[in-house]
Parts: structure tokens; sequence; C-alpha cells
């Protein structure tokens, strides 16, 4: 009986964030007064928008290096990428193609640029990449807003600032919109899938699992669990972890891209900032923690929050009357989980030393016990 | 078999750092499928030796050594441990260098992995291989036959007991193709009896295969049992090299404490023969000195050392009882119980402790004498603060910080240029002066003193010494003197108690048998003379 | 670095750069003006091209229409109470946009389509 109470407890403990979310989201459905309909066709739709994004964190977080909160560079890249194809007027999914081909080769020169400096800023890695995200909006709202237009002269009308300096605020993707997702849509009952979406984001979960049988992913899992004895052994732990870095920020770049085609439109300085927000609120929900990421909980992950994106803004606006206040509850719940699983985090490493130090006791624990008598 | 040259000789071994000599032309060669057990204390330059053997940078950096290795009658010098490492030596560590989420097979060819090669690696290199998980089974399954154990090779190494883990990390050793001499660096530590006799068994066995291995132990009864020869080291010198056959114990213990004389102990003072300080079952979570179960009493007046080797719990014991790191069990000072994990309240209680850690803990090094001796006093009793505006703020009272640090100065002979100079600039054996006095401005009836002489000259050890005698005879201080000199606790101390594994092995009185404190540190349970606490 | 490596990554850059080329050569979009000025008919008229959501241009005016690529198109234009007309066309190449004139299509006649400035024709 106890027993199954402190496994009942420990299942909890471990999932609590997940648990609270199912919990939340369980409340708000009600009172959003949407259909299932409504709701999982919804789902359907963001879960290809979004999902591909949150991938992206998963191999820093197997290489110990947390949740890799520079992803945001990535997802900058991707959105050069789309400025230019927009700008050049590449349509459709060869407008994707375009932006990622130009995309790639800049989030990869960012996440080496990345991965130099977190190693340089070793135990830290969290803080750091979010720092370097801010230092990055800098240089880019530099290119996005003087580079282009002066160096670099902006073609299409549509692109350009109004008063013609720079590229504008927000950008309409309506030429590659969907680019990807219709271009095969199947249609069961009320639910569309796009299905060319989905087959990316499977072939990366295959990607996934096959890079974890791939020597570089066994050296990734070896770093992330025990840096010292990696290095005495021989792997080269740096530079394991600039390519963890390297590898997320690509990802972030393709994932930003597939998730604005789906959006149709871009807020040119502050999408990517979203993405990184979105994917660790997505990733930590979903059940991992900054140090142990699957698969599973991507998609769990993606389903929660959604779910509650979808259904918090009409719960609200049925509770307080207002649309609003349920947007901003999703901020709020956003910036909360994450904070909510670092500090969960910290607290774990502190209960998993007493748990060990419980051991040290050894006979001394058991001499009380039996002293008492 | 003379006539054969031995796989490893090292010859007039010698090193020192910056003048500081460690190592003085040791010479003793390994032959193949030989066991040699290297035995010394701490400091005897066991592990200075092994650093050599594995061409450690901080052996270049420091100015190399001095003498010659030879593998297989071939002078060599290794740049770097994978050096060592390619040229058939493995080292099994003291403390575990295992990934805790791998399984067996996975910690076996760490690095080393079985790989199959894919479109990815002419693109990406060979990283991208895939990992063959079937053949690195095998290998791991080969290599832990070669132990002659049994273990899971699918088993986390999270969830084994220490003893298996041991293995794994033997078995890691012996899957390199071509190991010919493995370093055992106190493999037997962590290892439950029953486990350390199937280690020593299996290490036979691999000898028997024609691997050599260097066993460096302080279970001297474990030596002797595996070991076809023994070297002890002592001060840096091999003081022998002895075959097994026919070397007892005793003998070893005597030879790697040396000094077979009696301690020059000088007349120590009467105690009390009521208790003062009671201790039961403490354990201390100290990283790297954990107390597991420790119990002991101390009377009034006495002067009660505590040794052992470094890493088996003697210094967790004082931090423990000062608070400083966490722990449980009873402490009774005087009759009243201790809180235990509260630095404040333990200083309420007339006690004081003096830091192993002298510039780290010990003293604020930025500051002037004065600060230094009455910060303790003043922040565990508000004692050196004038009271401004009916008790609302609180000032420093400058003039009796500086009245107490200039007596203190002069009873310690501390040398400085005055009160007022930076704990910073004084030499180490001044400023463990300082903290001696900081602890005795709290005029504690209870002493706790952790290493008092580690890194001062001899003059200023002979003062410290003397002072802490003065204080015990004059003013009847108790004082507990953890300290890893034997020789020096024997000087001092009403009695000592060895510490092993963190529990107390022993209590001895300081004229017993040099060999019985050796025996005791070696986790010797002491057949002859019974209990002799 | 071995030679089948070699072969590899080159191999792997010259896809790279066919991908940039096929994305951008079929994927650059056209703008093509759609113009209603048929005196025969009387009224507005919708026009798809290439399957996309149908454009409605109204009576003696025109639409802007992106179309992907130079390649052929097809156009669909459907006005009420007359059969759709379904016909093939290909933009001039060497120019950004084109002008196709509703007027001069019959069933069976070939599409005319004529370059034109698209900044001028914008405003």
């Amino acid at each position: 009986m106890t027993l199954k109470a402190d496994k009942l407890g420990k299942f909890l403990s471990d999932n609590i964030v997940t648990v609270i979310f199912l919990a939340l989201t369980l409340v708000a459905i009600p009172f959003s007064r949407l259909s299932g309909t409504y709701i999982l066709s919804n789902l359907i739709d963001r879960f290809a928008r979004s999902s591909f994004l949150v991938f992206a964190l998963i191999l820093p977080i197997m290489a110990g290096m947390g949740i890799n909160f520079a992803m945001v560079l990535g997802a900058t890249a991707g959105q050069i990428g789309l400025i230019f194809a927009i700008d050049n007027n590449i349509m459709g999914v060869q407008g994707l193609v375009y932006a990622s081909l130009l995309g790639m080769p800049i989030s990869i020169l960012l996440g080496w640029f990345c991965g130099q400096i977190l190693n340089r800023a070793r135990g830290r890695e969290m803080v750091t990449g979010f720092i370097l995200g801010f230092f990055m909006d800098g240089v880019y709202q530099f290119f996005g807003l003087y580079v282009m237009g002066w160096l670099i002269p902006i073609k299409t009308g549509q692109v350009a600032q109004i008063d013609g300096g720079g590229v504008r605020n927000t950008l309409g993707l309506e030429s590659v919109r969907g680019g990807l997702d219709k271009i095969i849509s199947l249609k069961i009952g009320p639910f569309a899938f796009p299905i060319v979406t989905f087959a990316v984001i499977a072939l990366l979960c295959v990607f996934i699992i096959w890079f974890r049988k791939t020597k570089l992913g066994q050296d990734m899992r070896a770093i992330g669990q025990e840096q010292g004895v990696s290095h005495s052994a021989g792997i080269n732990v740096d530079r394991t972890r600039i390519l963890a870095i390297v590898i997320s920020t690509l990802l972030a770049c393709l994932g930003q891209i597939i998730y604005l085609q789906n959006m149709g439109n871009m807020f040119t300085y502050t999408s990517q900032r979203q993405a990184g927000y979105f994917a660790a609120a997505a990733i930590l929900v979903g059940g991992a923690t900054v140090t142990r990421a699957t698969i599973k909980n991507v998609f769990i992950g993606v389903f929660l929050v959604h779910s509650l994106y979808i259904t918090m803004p009409l719960a609200g606006k049925e509770l307080f009357d207002s649309a609003m206040i349920g947007q901003y509850m999703s901020d709020f719940i956003n910036f909360g989980i994450i904070s909510l699983a670092l500090v969960l985090h910290a607290w774990r490493n502190r209960r998993n030393a007493d748990l060990a130090r419980a051991g040290l006791r050894g006979g001394a624990a058991l001499a009380a016990a039996g002293g008492d008598k | 078999m003379p006539n054969e040259t031995p796989l490893l000789s090292l010859e007039g071994i010698s090193k020192d750092f910056y003048g500081n000599v460690v190592l003085e032309d040791v010479t003793f060669s390994v032959g193949r499928g030989q066991i040699v057990g290297l035995v010394g204390e701490n400091g005897a330059g066991k592990t200075t030796l092994m650093r050599i053997l594995f061409g450690m940078p901080v052996i270049a950096e420091t100015g190399g050594f001095k003498g010659t290795v030879s593998l297989d009658g071939k002078p060599v010098a290794f740049k770097s441990p994978f050096d060592a490492l390619d040229a058939g030596i493995g080292m099994v560590h003291q403390e575990f260098s295992l990934i805790p989420g791998f399984t067996t097979t996975e910690n076996i060819t760490l690095n080393r992995e079985t790989m199959k090669s894919n479109l990815a690696c002419d693109i990406f290199g060979s990283r991208m291989s895939v990992l063959d998980r079937a053949a690195m089974r095998k290998r791991a399954s080969v290599a832990i036959e070669r132990l002659g154990v049994k273990l899971d090779p699918d088993m986390l190494v999270s969830e084994m007991p220490v003893g298996h883990k041991q293995f794994t990390e033997i078995a890691r050793e012996i899957d390199r193709a071509n190991v010919k001499l493995l370093v055992l660096d106190e493999p037997t530590a962590v290892l439950t009896e029953s486990e350390a006799e199937v280690l020593l068994a299996s290490l036979r066995t691999l000898a028997s295969q024609g691997i050599s291995i260097i066993f460096i132990s302080h279970r001297l009864h474990e030596i002797v049992k595996v070991a076809d020869r023994i070297v002890v080291l002592r001060d840096g010198k091999a003081v022998k090299d002895v075959p097994t056959a026919g070397t007892t114990v005793h003998d070893i213990a005597k030879w790697m404490v040396g000094r077979d004389v009696q301690a020059s102990v000088t007349e120590l003072s009467t105690c009390k023969e009521n208790t003062f300080l009671s201790v039961e079952h403490l354990w201390v979570d100290m990283p790297g000195e954990t107390v597991r179960d420790v119990s002991f009493e101390v009377r009034e007046g006495e002067i009660f050392g505590i040794g052992g080797l470094a890493g088996q719990g003697k210094l967790g014991i004082a931090n423990g009882i000062m608070g400083l790191f966490p722990g449980g069990g009873k402490v009774t000072v005087d009759g009243k119980d201790i809180p235990l994990n509260d630095p404040h309240g333990v200083l309420n209680s007339h006690m004081a402790s003096v830091s192993e850690d002298r510039r780290g803990v010990g003293l604020l090094l930025d500051e002037t004498l004065e600060w230094n001796i009455a910060f303790t006093a003043m922040q565990a009793k508000g004692e050196y603060l004038t009271p401004v505006l009916g008790g609302l703020f609180k000032l420093r009272d400058e003039k009796a910080m500086k009245k107490l640090a200039e007596q203190y100065v002069k009873q310690l002979e501390i040398k400085c240029t005055g009160t007022k100079q930076r704990a910073m600039e004084l030499s180490g054996g001044n400023q463990q002066k300082i903290c001696l006095a900081k602890a005795f401005a709290l005029n504690p009836r209870l002493l706790f003193v952790s290493e008092p002489t580690r890194g001062i000259d001899v003059g200023a050890k002979a003062i410290v010494l003397e002072t802490l005698r003065t204080y015990n005879r004059e003013f009847g201080m108790t004082i507990v003197m953890i300290s890893s000199e034997l020789e020096e606790l024997r000087s001092i101390c009403h009695r000592i108690a060895i510490v092993d594994e963190g529990k107390i092995a022993g209590i001895l009185a300081p004229t017993a048998d040099i060999a019985e404190f050796g025996l005791l540190m070696s986790g010797e349970p002491d057949d002859k003379n019974g209990d002799a606490a | 670095m071995t030679k089948r490596s070699m072969i590899v990554r080159g191999a792997l850059l010259a896809l790279y750069i066919a991908v940039g080329i096929w994305a951008y050569s079929t994927g650059k979009g056209y703008k093509i003006f759609v113009d209603n000025t048929d005196p025969a008919v009387a009224g507005a008229i919708t026009v798809a091209i290439d399957g996309a959501t149908p454009v409605k241009v109204r009576l003696g005016g025109y639409t802007g229409i992106m179309v992907k690529g130079t390649g052929s198109h097809r156009i669909k234009i459907m006005r009420e109470g007359a059969p759709d007309f379904i016909g093939e066309f290909r933009f001039p190449p060497e120019s950004t946009a084109a002008a196709l004139a509703v007027s001069g299509i019959r069933p069976g006649s070939e599409i005319v389509v004529t370059p034109v400035d698209p900044e001028t024709r914008d405003r």
C-alpha cells in the first residue's frame, strides 16, 4: 500500500510539470466551449507547425548543456533565409528550399560561434545561451534595418520599410505560405493532414534515433554525464559540445522556416525569440528535464502546450470576459513553466544528494534506531 | 628467469617540486606476469611515481624528473597518459572513472567502440559511424571473462554495487588490445571484504595470463596475499624491495611508518576523569572525507589525537561537529547536547575550531590581523562591539581589538609588521598562528585543530605545538587534534584514535608500538592486542 | 581524407548548388496582369492560374496574379452563363511581369502575353 503510494509520489514528482499542465488544459477545455473537432484539427495544424523546432533542443540536453536557449540564433538564420526568398520572389516549396539553403550555412556559422562561447562558460550554458540570444537580436537588427537596403539592396516593395530603411517589422509570407504543408494535404473528415510536413518530422525522428546510435551520439551522451571521465577516455569534449550546438542551431533554422511557412507571416524582429521560448516551454512540459529529453517529450509537450494555447484565450474570455487575459495567461504559463522546470532541476539535484547521503549513514542510522529500543 | 628483461624497470627515479624532494633514487622493476605491491603512507611519493610512469603533463611542467623508465628493456618517455595507454600500460583509478548512465559494455568500450562505417562518414568523418553493439558486447564479455568474474554486460553502472564498478574499470583496461601492465591505485578501498577477495583472485588470474600488475593499497594483508614482491616507499625512497614470501603484515607496517624510534613524549598534563566530549554514531557528508559511523569520548583536559590516511574521514569529524558539513548523530559537550548543522550555535557552546583550510576558511586574507583575530568572537558572541544610540547600531571597538591582537602577537610570537598588517602578507606558519589566536579569542573549553602544522616550517611547527600544549596545561583546554603526521600526534596527545574508512579503527596510547598504528591505518583487524580502545 | 570521401563531399556540394539553382529557377515568381476589357463580355470574370484560388476581375479592370516559374501555365477563366475556358500560355522569357488580355481569347486560339513593366503597371 505504502509502496504504491511511494511509486505514485515518485511519478508525480518526476512528472510534475506535465501533470500541472495537463490539469490546466483539462480545466480550460470546458470553459473555452470549443468543440473537440475544432481543437483536434487545430492541434494537427499546430503540431506540423512547431514540432520540428522543439526537436532542436534534444541534442544539447543529451550533451549535458541544458536547454539551448541560443537556438534563437538558428531561428534568426532561418528568417534571414526567408527574407531573401521573399525579396527574390521565390515561391512555394522552392522558396522554402532556397531559404533553407541560405539559412543553413549562416546557422552553422552562428552555431559554431555559440559553441565556442558556451565552452568558455561551462556550467552556465543556459544563462549564457539566453544572453547570447539577446546579443544576436542586436546583430540581427543591425543587419535587418541597416545592412539590408544599404549594402544589400531590397528589390521588392513589400519587404522594405515604408520609409525605405531596412526590412519591414511584419513580413507577409503569402508566396511561400503552406509551401510544405499544401504539397499533399490529406483530408479525412474535418481534419486536414499536411502529409509532407509530417514526413519531414518523421524523417527528423528517424535521424535523431539513428544519431543516438552513432559514435558522435554516444560521445554526446557520455560528455552529458561525465565530462571528466569522457575527457580522460580521449573524447574531444569541447569539439563534441560545439557539434551538439551546431546541429541544434541548424535544426532550429529549418524548424523556424517550417514554422513560418505555416504561419504565413513573420514578425521580422521578434519571431525568433518566440520560437526559443516556445520550444523550451514545450520540451519541459513534455516531461523533459534539463538533463534528459526524448522524442516522446517533444510530442507530448507540443500537444499539451498547444492545447492550452488554443483553449486559454477563449476560456479567458468566458471567465473574465477578456480574451487578452487568456493571452496573458498563456505567456505567464509559458515562462512560469520554464522557471518551474529550472527550480525543479535544482531541487531534484539536492534531493538526489540527500538520498546519496542517506546511504552514508550506514551503520550509524541502524545503530541509532536499535539504540532507541 | 633472472636473465629475462623485466617488463618495466624504473631506475634511479628522482623528482623534486621546486627543491622539495618527493622522490629520491627509486629503483625497482616489474617482471612479466608479476604482481608488485607498492605501499607507503600519504606523501611517500606513490602518486608522483605513478605520474612519472604515465607521463602526466604536470611532471614536465614542474621541471621533469631524473632517472629512466624502461618498458621491455627500452627506455621510454611518455608525453601524455595517452602515450602510456598506447604502449600498453593501463591505470585503474581510485575514484571510478565510469559513466553512470552507461552499461557495463558501453563503459568497457568507452571511446574504443566497435563501429560500422556508412555514407555519412564520408561526409562528416568517422564519428558518424554507427556503433556495432553486438560486437561491443562480445568484446566486453571477453574482457569480463578474462577477469574471471560475473558481470552483466547490460547493467547500468549507476545500478551496480561498487565491486562491479571496480571490475568494470579493470575490464576496460584489459579490453585494450596490447595491455601489458596494469596499475591499480587502491582498488579495494571501497570494496567490502568479500568483493575484495574476488578482486584479488581475478588479479591473480590476470597475472597468470601474463599481465603485470602494480598494486597500490594500504590494506597490507591484501598486499601480502596477492603480491609477488613488495616495494615500500617512505619519504620518497624505496626503503624495501622484498619478495612477499616470508614477509608479514607487521613487518610492512613497520617499514611503512618507519622511524623505529619511540616518540619523544613530553610530560603530559593530567586530565580529569570526567568525559567532556562524547560523540556517538556521527556521520558527516564531507566530500572526500566522509565520516560513516564514529563514536569516541574525550576526557576533560585531554589532548585527543585523530590520525589516519587522507580521505578516510578524519577531517570530516571536526567539520561535522562544527556544523560546516551536513551530518547526524549525537554529540555531547560537558553533558549538553550540541546541535549539528548549526555553525553559529556550536560557537556558543564553548567550542572553537581551527580549519585545515587555512587560506580558504580560516582567514580573511584581505583584512588586518586585528580583524582576523577578533572576527569570530565578534560574529559569534558579539564581543568587541560597542552599542551606539541605545543599541540601535553596534560599532567595532577598535581599541579592544587592537589590544587583543597585540596580546596574541606577543604570546604566539607572530612575526608581523604590526597588528594592522593584512593576513595575506604573512608566512604560512604565522597565518596558522593567527588562526589559533582567532580560536583562542573565543575562550573555548574545547578546541578542534585540523592539520595545524600542514605546510609550515619546522620552527613554526614547534611553536604551534607548544602553544597547544601550553593552553592545555595552563587553561585546562580540551583539545581534539587531527593530523596526518603520526609523529606529531604521538608527541603531544594523551590518546590517539586512528580513522579508517569513516570509522574509528582503534584508539592507542602514544607510546604504543609504531607497527600497531600502521596496522590500524591499513584497516587491519589487530589480532594480537584485541580491542585496543 | 580518403579519395572516396572527397568524391562524396564534392558530390554533396554539387547537389547543394544544383538544388539551389533548381529552387531559384523553378520557384521564381512572376506577375501576370489579367485584363478584363473584352467588349464581347459584359461582366466580371473569375480567373484561376495553376489551380490557385480563383480571383475575380471586374469589367474594365485588371488584376495581378503571381505565378511560379517561366514555364507553361494553365489558366481557367470562368464567367456566369458561359462555359469555363481552359487554356495554356507561356510566360515571355526575360521579363518579370506580363499582361494577358482576356479580350483576345477565343477557344482554340493562342493566348497572347505581352511583357510589361511591373512598377508602372502596379500603381
